[in-house]
Parts: structure tokens; C-alpha cells; sequence
């Protein structure tokens, strides 16, 4: 290990110290999962690590973290096991306490996710970054790099494709609960 | 690369959640904007303030960060071998026929041995001590030796390579990639040659093959917890090699 790699090594676990705990904020609105999310956070770090990526200040540092941390929840997202897992864990929270408006996040949630699995690689690094981790458009524009045109008009193409999705195919409640 | 310059504390607009990250994190120097960012934590921020808390708490739990490290195992590049001519092929060939023939006729306690097998799995390990390799069945581990290894899958799956100390470090030494699991009979091996340090307590080679990824902080989870002798485990899904130094 040469000492710029010990340097960089104190760096980044300095840096989770630091910035974990807000990573971990995003993970878990991404993945509404406590161990899945840990599991992100940490996996994000590693990468820093392994990629051999910098730390030169917090603002640099915790946009390249969001960045990587929404494109590793995409990924999990979109697969087709953790989205059986997903409806699985609605289904015990329907079971446990009915109302419209449960029903209407889960539906919400639902074609989100649905919209995710189809849109293309821009519309869906941003949706992530908006709509799942709550980041601001204006924040989104940092994280990615994209123009601010580029970053809305992938919005835009996302928010089309909801649309569509929810008004072709409304999701199957039934489905969701059994 | 990353296009990114990354977050822009308060460029004009009301702070938002990041700026009260940035503040927390002790990032926000100018005082004016600390004053800003500290109304809007009781004002507008409030609601997502109370939301996050609820998260952080659930960080309390976090487990360290567990970064793969070099300070006890170098990795060494292999030497790169060029044929650069025919006769330099032949000559190769014609070097490897006299070393196999005379492996064949060696005495049993001159073989050197490089491939094992851990159940239904390849082994190749060529241990390397001051420049010879050694019969480490005989010989044992020591300082300063140095590992060629290479594992075989016997199944598709994800592999892992990893040495386990006693007391718990691990070093992931090889993975399969996220998009490229292992197909039967694919190899698995470090990016160089391994290098054992001193460390005087137990230590172990493992491989884990999964039949779905998992992952690097799972799987060192689930490695440390063979602990306390994970020869003893029985886990069809993993392998496990001594070692220990003498």
C-alpha cells in the first residue's frame, strides 16, 4: 500500500464517518429496506475504494455518493426478485392495516417502480434521484452532470411514461395483497 | 467519469435537505449561510428533519466499514511471460517436456505439489518460498512465502476469494463481477501473487460460491461467521483451505 492509497484509505473511512449516515437517508427511501440499504451504503464506500475515487471535499464527495447509491438502487430495483419482495412486504402492511390511503401510496410506489423498469438509462437515473431519494431537480442536475434542459427532459420522458402506464394499465390491487 | 462537480451549497434558492447535510457535516463555513440553513431546520425543513431523524436512528446500528486492505497480503504482479519467437516457444516446450519427465521420475518427497482438491473443486496453489517452489504439505506456510492460486468453479455461480484470520479481518482477495458469474470449470484467482505476512494466529483460504450475487459486505459477513475454525464447516457452497503459518 503506497501512502497516497493509506491517504485515500483514511479518506474514505473518514468520509463514511462523516457522510454514511446521508447515504443511508437515501438508500432507505430508495429501497424501504433497513438491511438493504445498510448493505448500499456500504457497498457505495467500498466502490469509492475500489475505483480509486478521491475525496477532495464533502460537496464533491457526497454527489459522487448519491450518484453511485442511485444507480446500485436502480439496478435492484429493477430486478425482477426485489420487486416480488417489494409487493411481498405491501402485502403485510395491507394485511395489517387497510386504508385508501395506504392503497395509494402502494399504487403510487408501485407504478414508480413499474415506470423505473421501463424507461430508459437518463429518465431513470433521474427518477431515482428524484423521486425515490427526494433530491431536488436542481440537485439532480449536480449529481449527474446533465444539463439542466437534458436533466428535465428526461424528466419529462419518466413522467410520460407514467402516465402512460397509469392510464393503460392501472396495477392490480389484488395482485399486489395476495 | 463523473461529469459531476458535485453539490453547490445555497447557490439561490431556500436551503434544501442536501445544504443541511452539508451544514451538519460542517461543510457550510460562511456564517450568514449557517444562520440560513439553521431557520430553515425549524421552518421549512422541519417535516423532512423529523422524517430523516427517524433514519438516523436506525444508523446507529451501522457495522464499521470493512475496506479490503493491503497491509498484511501484497499482491505482486505475475511475472509476464512473451514468446517472442519460435525458438523461444520450442525451447520452452522442449523445457517443460525435461521438468515433466523428470517430475515423473522425481522421488515422492520432491514433487511439488500445486493442484488439490477441496470436494469436488480444482485447487491450483504453487507456493513460492526464497524464489523455489516448495512442497508447502510438507514444508507448511511461513512469512514471506508467495501464493499462485487459482480456484475452478465446479458450478455457475458468484465466487469470492478470500483469506479469514482468527481474528476476524478478512481480505477479499478475488470476486466475479456483478454482470459475469462463473461458468463450471471457469478459474477464479487473484489479480498477482499473494504474499503471507507474519501474523501468527489461524488463518484460512475460503472460497464461497453463490448461486446469486450478494454483495462484498454480505459475503464478508457471512465468511466471518465460520469463526471460530471454519474447516469444520460442512457448507456445500464453501471451501475451505489452512493457512496457518508454522
Amino acid at each position: 500500500m503506497t501512502q497516497s492509497d493509506a491517504a485515500r484509505r483514511q479518506a474514505i473511512e473518514g468520509l463514511y464517518r462523516d457522510a454514511g449516515q446521508f447515504v443511508f437517508r437515501r438508500c432507505l427511501r430508495m429501497l424501504r429496506n433497513n438491511e438493504e440499504a445498510m448493505d448500499v451504503t456500504q457497498w457505495c464506500f467500498v466502490r469509492a475504494w475500489e475505483s480509486g475515487f478521491e475525496p477532495r471535499s464533502l460537496e464533491q464527495s457526497l454527489a459522487w455518493l448519491y450518484r453511485t447509491a442511485g444507480r446500485r438502487c436502480l439496478t435492484l430495483l429493477r430486478d425482477e426478485g426485489n420487486r416480488r419482495r417489494i409487493r411481498r412486504e405491501h402485502a403485510t402492511e395491507l394485511r395489517r392495516g387497510w386504508s385508501p390511503s395506504h392503497e395509494g401510496r402502494v399504487i403510487e410506489r408501485e407504478l414508480l417502480l413499474r415506470a423505473l423498469q421501463n424507461a430508459d438509462e437518463a429518465a431513470a437515473e433521474v427518477a431515482m434521484l428524484h423521486y425515490f431519494q427526494g433530491l431536488s431537480m436542481k440537485r439532480v442536475v449536480e449529481v449527474t452532470g446533465m444539463s439542466t434542459a437534458t436533466a428535465y427532459r428526461a424528466k419529462s420522458r419518466y413522467s410520460e411514461l407514467l402516465r402512460r402506464i397509469a392510464s393503460s394499465e392501472p396495477p392490480d390491487m389484488r395482485a399486489i395483497r395476495s | 467519469m463523473n461529469r459531476s462537480k458535485g453539490f453547490v451549497p445555497l447557490s439561490s434558492d431556500a436551503p434544501d435537505e442536501v445544504d443541511a447535510e452539508l451544514y451538519r457535516a460542517g461543510a457550510i463555513k460562511d456564517d450568514a449561510d449557517r444562520r440560513r440553513i439553521n431557520q430553515a431546520l425549524s421552518g421549512p425543513l422541519a417535516k423532512s428533519e423529523a422524517e430523516l431523524s427517524d433514519i438516523d436512528k436506525l444508523w446507529a446500528d451501522a457495522p464499521p466499514l470493512q475496506l479490503q486492505s493491503g497491509k498484511v497480503l501484497r499482491l505482486h504482479k505475475r511475472p509476464e511471460y512473451r514468446l517472442r519467437s519460435l525458438i523461444t516457444l520450442t525451447a520452452a516446450a522442449a523445457a517443460l517436456a525435461a521438468f515433466l519427465g523428470a517430475w515423473m521420475y522425481a522421488a515422492p518427497q520432491q514433487q511439488t505439489p500445486s493442484i488439490r482438491s477441496m470436494g469436488q473443486m480444482a485447487v491450483d496453489l504453487v507456493v513460492e518460498r526464497e524464489g523455489k517452489n516448495i512442497n508447502f504439505t510438507e514444508a507448511g506456510f511461513k512469512e514471506g512465502d508467495r501464493l499462485s492460486i487459482n480456484i475452478t468453479a465446479p458450478r455457475p455461480g458468484y465466487g469470492t476469494l478470500a483469506t479469514l484470520q482468527e481474528d476476524g479481518q478478512i481480505f477479499i482477495l478475488a470476486r466475479s463481477d456483478e454482470h459475469r458469474p462463473l461458468y463450471t470449470d471457469q478459474g477464479l484467482s487473484p489479480s498477482g501473487l499473494v504474499e503471507l505476512d507474519g501474523y501468527s494466529g489461524r488463518e484460512w483460504l475460503i472460497f464461497v460460491l453463490d448461486p446469486e450475487y450478494s454483495s462484498a459486505g454480505d459475503v464478508e459477513y457471512r465468511i466471518r461467521s465460520y469463526l471460530p475454525d471454519p474447516s469444520t464447516s460442512r457448507r456445500p457452497d464453501v471451501w475451505v483451505f489452512d493457512l496457518s503459518r508454522r
